[in-house]
């Protein structure tokens, strides 16, 4: 069945990792819906925006949020944002899987030990997709 | 006094410990601060086996429970300090932010949320004297 993925990744924390976001949110969509498929767009503005437009922001995140089936982060790159919505989503009680390059990132400990986060932890872009996959078949 | 939960980076960058340090220091003078720890120039930043980060987490959480209000510094992105945030958020506790908006483009979950208190900054000196001045309030 197709899954409504808020999809969570880095915007103002660092775009380094933006293609990789692109291509997780393209296997995404293969199957399900992705409602945050700015996260993937290379050319995403990452300044800061005047207080109406940030607000509009945060409140078009929360409702996502609300809406999803599930979360699926990348949390290679520290962001604080990304540690924001993961924890809102255990309290809305939603599915949180969290992507991360072991080989590139410590990832916090707010993570690492919270049992409500299934911790995807991979070596390289291969790795993560097959990784990817394998998660994909079992949500459906 | 209250019980103050300071936040800064730890596994995504120690770049400004020793901010966090004089941050500390300055809370300290008539506070209780719960995460002394994250002020240690010196503190371990690897992850540690899946039973020693629970602990840890377990920890976090405990000090998250007892605290009266939380304190961070925001310029660097840290996945964990966004989440203690939205912890504290959720709890109902005053939650103030440092930041310096010339190093930094502040998250708009946090930038576009009524709920949390904003000190933008520039320099050490402006965000000692700010932070002074929230201290005389509480």
């Amino acid at each position: 069945m197709k899954k409504k993925i808020y999809y969570a990744a880095s915007i103002r924390g660092g775009r380094q990792d933006a293609f990789l976001y692109r291509r997780m949110i393209e296997k995404l969509k293969q199957h399900h819906q992705v409602l945050t498929e700015e996260a993937g767009n290379i050319f995403l503005c990452t300044d800061e925006q005047k207080h109406e437009y940030e607000a509009e922001i945060y409140q078009r995140g929360m409702d996502r949020l609300q809406e999803s089936d599930l979360i699926i982060a990348e949390c290679t790159n520290a962001s604080i944002g990304v540690g924001y919505e993961l924890c809102l989503g255990e309290q809305l009680k939603k599915e949180i899987h969290v992507f991360y390059d072991q080989s590139r990132s410590n990832l916090s400990v707010m993570i690492l030990g919270n049992k409500h986060c299934k911790i995807h932890p991979y070596n390289g872009e291969k790795d993560l997709m097959s990784k990817l996959d394998d998660l994909l078949v079992t949500i459906g | 006094m209250k019980a103050i939960y300071f936040c800064g980076s730890i596994r995504g960058g120690r770049e400004n410990a020793t901010t966090y340090q004089k941050m500390i220091q300055h809370i300290q003078q008539n506070h209780n601060v719960l995460t002394e720890h994250i002020g240690n120039t010196n503190l371990n930043t690897n992850e540690q086996t899946y039973d020693k980060d629970k602990h840890i987490y377990t920890t976090d959480i405990n000090l998250l429970n007892q605290a009266d209000l939380l304190i961070a510094e925001c310029t660097i992105p840290s996945l964990g300090v966004g989440y203690e945030l939205c912890y504290l958020e959720q709890k109902g506790k005053p939650v103030h932010i440092f930041y310096n908006p010339t190093k930094c483009n502040l998250s708009a979950m946090i930038k576009g949320n009524n709920y949390f208190h904003l000190y933008p900054y520039t320099n050490e000196e402006e965000l000692l004297t700010l932070l002074d001045e929230l201290l005389k309030t509480l």
